[in-house]
């Protein structure tokens, strides 16, 4: 699907594959990382369909905001960077 | 997305060719080699291929969409959540290390404000990788998640009885 990879449609992608699959709720959901984010909010959006939410590491909503408040380098910018620049993938 | 990049990973053959001629290169972290024997080819082959890295770029361009999107929603009442959480972070520095892990527990635990009904499990040992290619790391994971089926089963078995 050639769309924004945000929380929005990542959360509508997996209820339309969900119903397409006819896998129906309620749904323990489980997210690591980013995906813990993506559960989170599929979790608001589908809250009836929601029997439980486990997430593992998850990023938090300040991921990119608070880290430089806590005298810390932004996460991952040069592994972002190298990424783009030189296209390696390096983890 | 970057145009030459989008270019590269549009077609099979122009990623292969591009892999070939070492435009692209993939490599893993140590910990990649860590998985099973069986796990390891499936993961270096997904790792490798163009649609893994066309998700990874694009999550990364929505990255800030995204923690904008999971800011300020609704709490989820009572439903059960369990927030896991790694002891430490990788660094070069240990300082940093130590200051990053200090960071994401005191995130992870912010976690916890979303349900009334929420658990807090740090995993010994943990990084944020190794909580998926670590074997027992990953089975502290799975045994998590068991617990949460069990108990949400038992639960529901609990109000059927009881109407």
């Amino acid at each position: 699907v050639d769309a924004p990879m945000d929380a929005a449609n990542v959360s509508q992608q997996l209820y339309a594959l969900l119903e397409a699959a006819n896998e129906k709720g309620p749904y323990i959901l489980v997210g690591h990382s980013l995906g813990g984010a993506y559960m989170r909010l599929f979790a608001s959006q589908h809250r009836e369909d929601v029997a439980g939410l486990v997430l593992v590491d998850a990023t938090p909503p300040c991921y990119l905001t608070t880290y430089t408040q806590a005298g810390l380098p932004p996460p991952d910018d040069r592994k972002w960077a190298s990424f783009s620049t030189f296209f390696r993938r390096t983890r | 997305m970057g145009f030459f990049l989008d270019f590269l990973s549009s077609n099979e053959m122009i990623w292969q060719t591009a892999r070939f001629l070492r435009i692209v290169k993939t490599s893993y972290a140590a910990d990649w080699k860590k998985l099973p024997p069986d796990l390891a080819p499936e993961m270096s082959a997904f790792i490798a291929g163009r649609q893994h890295l066309r998700t990874f770029y694009k999550e990364t361009a929505s990255l800030s969409d995204t923690l904008t999107q999971i800011t300020s929603l609704d709490a989820l009442g009572n439903v059960p959540v369990t927030v896991i959480c790694s002891e430490k972070r990788l660094d070069a520095d240990a300082t940093t290390a130590s200051k990053r892990a200090e960071w994401n527990m005191k995130q992870q635990r912010n976690w916890l404000t979303i349900s009334a009904n929420s658990h807090f499990l740090i995993i010994p040992g943990t990084d944020h990788m190794s909580l998926l290619l670590v074997a027992e790391h990953a089975d502290a994971v799975a045994n998590a998640i068991v617990q949460m089926i069990v108990s949400v089963r038992d639960k529901a078995r609990s109000y059927v009885t009881a109407r």
